[in-house]
């Protein structure tokens, strides 16, 4: 096993985006995002795009593709 | 109304928090538990279904949360073979909306202040300690001190984060979900109803479970890792398509569920993880009910003698892990053995599995019966669970 292979994972995509009108407020989101730039409160998701490292997990586990990884 | 401080401050008003609040304050704490939404039991993130057994030890059964008694389990393999397993007892679909309700309520009842509308968006540290919570109302914010915290905010709980003690799911030990319930359905069956399949619901499992005689909730989880390209709404938009063309959608709802490992410590200094915060879900199944509410009543036990005792630091309360970890951590360990092993299970396996097993008289269908006559018949599936014992 690629020992480094976490750290590769970093910025599988080229750009997150969010579209609220798909938004279920899960959370699944904010439980699989390494970096804990994704804040969820009762109706309302923030993203810190500052923070966030493009890592392409919170599009891959939102059950309703209301986040969007654009491919790099 | 609010304090300034309080010995037990609980995050998140779920069967894991209510239960935890409820014996806390039966163990003579002042505790305040907190809910972000403003209506505890909503939305109704969950399948709702419960086993019999572990609910009638923790809580009183009460009718107007029971929507419906099941009597055994219909699987149906990847290529649409099926058959049931019956069990007398086997458990309920839950109202979880009354349910949670009644669970906050009886914590009410034990002393607990119950509050909605509450969002914990941050801890109160003090050199690693955790001293209090700081909440968001929808009128201002505000600090509040307690002796122990606990972290009963779900599956993307953010106080076991902010604690140090949990960081992300790996996306292989994340099931997303997405779930309707359906209305003009004809079930003429009272069993939960599992579909398996890599092309019905890749790394986890589609469901119908009967809600009453012509409702169902009906939904399916994937695991994060396998979603390529298509998310749980995707799939269950086509499983309802085959099987359900023509029913109507009551509700919907999106949601996570763990599927991990136990946490090495589900406590820190002054604080504890309880439920889906702590992954306390079984793995395999991705039940969650009955681990929490059972969880939750050990939190609130430990709490409260703590606080009785006069000491919540790290070493005063890793007698929770401890003891968590001596009830129900072998347990989940297999499940989740079992798990890895279920997911690498080719469909085709499966398919002759219930080729099997559709031939098995009814009476001879215990789970018993079905584990040794699959595991006879197709011995690939018993290398298969015994490597992921093994790794």
């Amino acid at each position: 096993m690629n020992p480094f292979k976490s750290k590769s994972e970093r910025g599988k995509i080229h750009e997150l985006r969010f579209l609220p009108e798909r938004c279920d407020y899960c959370g699944c989101c904010v439980a699989v995002c390494p970096v804990d730039c994704i804040e969820l409160e009762a109706a309302k998701l923030t993203v810190d795009y500052g923070a966030c490292t493009l890592c392409g997990n919170c599009p891959q586990a939102c059950p309703v593709g209301a986040l969007v990884g654009v491919a790099a | 109304m609010i304090r300034d401080a309080y010995d037990v401050i609980i995050v998140g008003a779920g069967p894991a928090g209510s239960m935890t609040a409820r014996y806390a304050a039966e163990g003579g704490a002042s505790v305040l538990l907190l809910e972000k939404d403003r209506d505890i039991g909503l939305p109704v993130r969950c399948a709702e279904a419960v086993g019999a057994k572990t609910l009638a030890s923790y809580v009183e059964l009460n009718p107007s949360w029971i929507a419906h008694q099941l009597s055994g389990v219909r699987f149906t393999s990847p290529n649409g073979i099926t058959f049931d397993v019956m069990t007398d007892n086997l458990g309920y679909i839950l109202n979880r909306r009354i349910f949670d309700q009644e669970l906050g309520r009886k914590a009410a009842q034990a002393g607990a202040t119950v509050l909605t509308r509450a969002y914990v968006c941050g801890l109160i540290l003090r050199a690693d300690q955790v001293c209090g919570v700081k909440v968001r109302f929808p009128d201002g914010e505000k600090e509040i001190a307690a002796k122990i915290v606990v972290g009963a905010d779900g599956v993307e709980s953010r106080v076991g984060r902010w604690a140090g003690m949990r960081t992300n799911f790996a996306l292989k030990d994340f099931e997303s979900c997405y779930q309707v319930m359906l209305g003009g359905v004809s079930l003429e069956t009272n069993c939960i109803h599992c579909y398996f399949g890599h092309d019905v619901a890749p790394g986890g499992y589609a469901w119908v479970f009967p809600k009453g005689a012509d409702v169902a909730n009906v939904g399916l989880g994937i695991a994060a890792d396998r979603s390529d390209g298509l998310n749980a709404k995707d799939y269950l938009d086509r499983f309802l398509e085959k099987n359900f063309p023509n029913a109507s959608i009551l509700a919907c709802v999106a949601g996570g569920v763990p599927a991990a490992k136990p946490l090495k410590k589900i406590h820190g200094p002054g604080v504890m993880l309880v439920g889906d915060a702590a992954a306390h879900t079984n793995p395999l199944t991705g039940g969650g009910i009955s681990n929490a509410i059972a969880a939750g009543k050990l939190c609130g036990e430990v709490a409260a003698r703590c606080v009785k005792q006069g000491g919540w630091s790290e070493a005063d309360l890793a007698v929770y892990t401890k003891e968590y970890d001596a009830n129900w951590g072998n347990h989940q360990r297999n499940s989740y053995r079992l798990k890895e092993a279920v997911h690498h299970i080719k469909d085709e396996t499966l398919n002759k599995a219930a080729h099997i097993l559709a031939d098995l008289p009814p009476e001879k269908r215990t789970m018993l019966d079905v584990f040794t006559t699959t595991l006879s018949h197709e011995p690939g599936i018993l290398i298969d669970i015994m490597r992921s014992f093994l790794s």
